[in-house]
């Protein structure tokens, strides 16, 4: 996917993300500047999701760089009464 | 962000509580809100022998962590409930607590159902096909956490049930006005003939908070999800929660603490205390059989449904 030419450059299009241990396709990689814009493009909640970086775990405003890989964690478990 | 405490970069960030963690003060964070729930709620008593349901998952092992971490007297109970075929969920969360006991050297019980009851939750499934496993599976490990609870001796079985578990919870009760479940939900329920006391000490801690206590700490947990979670109707009460949460943080703990405060002593009062006698088969103490002579518990029953299966095949 092309980065619009008047991106800002801190947008993190070459970023890998992976979700719950599978790795999202680069096309479908989000564009995002900050972790909490990595999870609304992809429609995750940040209530239900925890990101890390190298193991640590990131807040939503933390800055994306184009040279991460992320991991995103579902903290939502559970079965039915 | 910043951690509230020393102005370190932050690791968490609690919208609910309008603050940022470093790594440790995120870790006394959670240390001191589970501390005095456990003070508060009057959950164990100095020097009581915990039973400790562990899972395999981020929520059972994180309490075991912190009981231990807080000096209670503790052994771990793990139910082998034969979910996912061989090589698959049940197999994996057993060696994942297996290691956790080891490495910690815990004392740990497993009870397997297919060696206890000759089936697993796999059976009921293939037996039972219309029906979903989830009650079943509930009923077995209510049923085996008391036993166990009485055999290794201890009268408290603690589980690792979090905010998001109990608000998902409590909104379904209200949702269908279940004035039974709404009269017995809270962070402890009391010790009655032939039951144990069940404590829940994380009950004040929403899923993602338990979650990166457990990264923060290392623990080594199963991040797979029950095979049989999916469509789950609690799942969807959990993410409607948290649609709720994002646009109004703070909800779900509000919801919780306002029904424990405001609500629960109501519906407990109105509802009374059910009427307990021993199963006509096993023993266990059940409040099934209505005003009839005779008592069959609802495990017995279960264990019946599946054997009547199993010989029609």
């Amino acid at each position: 996917m092309r980065r619009a030419a008047d991106a800002p450059p801190c947008y993190a299009d070459g970023v890998k993300v992976h979700v719950n241990g599978k790795e999202i396709p680069v096309e479908e990689a989000p564009r995002a500047k900050t972790v909490g814009g990595v999870l609304r493009t992809l429609g995750l909640s940040p209530e239900a999701h925890v990101v890390l970086r190298d193991g640590l775990p990131l807040t939503e405003d933390e800055t994306v760089r184009p040279d991460d890989s992320l991991e995103i964690v579902r903290a939502i478990s559970g079965g039915a009464r | 962000m910043k951690c509230v405490v020393c102005r370190a970069r932050a690791v968490a960030n609690l919208p609910a509580k309008n603050a940022g963690f470093c790594r440790d003060h995120y870790l006394a964070h959670v240390e001191k809100t589970v501390a005095e729930t456990i003070r508060r709620h009057r959950m164990l008593e100095a020097g009581e022998r915990v039973l400790v349901a562990v899972s395999g998952g981020k929520d059972s092992l994180a309490l075991a962590d912190l009981l231990e971490r807080f000096g209670h007297d503790i052994r771990l109970l793990h139910l082998d409930l034969g979910i996912g075929g061989p090589g698959a969920y049940s197999r994996t969360s057993r060696g994942t607590v297996e290691r956790f006991a080891e490495a910690r050297g815990l004392p740990c019980r497993v009870v397997s159902f297919e060696e206890t009851e000759g089936f697993g939750i796999d059976d009921v499934v293939a037996r039972e096909p219309r029906r979903a496993p989830c009650s079943a599976c509930g009923q077995l490990k209510r049923y085996w956490m008391n036993r166990a609870a009485f055999e290794e001796g201890c009268r408290v079985v603690a589980t690792g049930h979090n905010l998001d578990d109990e608000a998902a919870t409590l909104l379904g009760n209200v949702l269908r006005w279940d004035v039974g479940y709404l009269g017995r939900q809270g962070p402890v329920l009391a010790e009655t003939d032939g039951f144990a006391r069940k404590v829940k000490p994380l009950c004040l801690l929403t899923e993602k908070e338990v979650a990166l206590y457990a990264i923060l700490r290392g623990i080594a947990y199963v991040r797979d999800e029950c095979p049989n979670s999916v469509g789950a109707r609690s799942l969807f009460l959990k993410d409607v929660l948290n649609g709720i949460e994002e646009r109004s943080p703070g909800t779900k703990i509000q919801f919780y603490r306002q029904f424990l405060r405001e609500a629960a002593p109501r519906f407990a009062e109105a509802e009374g205390r059910p009427n307990l006698r021993p199963c006509a088969r096993c023993g266990a103490m059940t409040a099934a059989g209505g005003e009839a002579d005779e008592a069959v518990c609802a495990t017995c029953r279960l264990r019946d449904r599946v054997a009547n299966r199993a010989a029609r095949r």
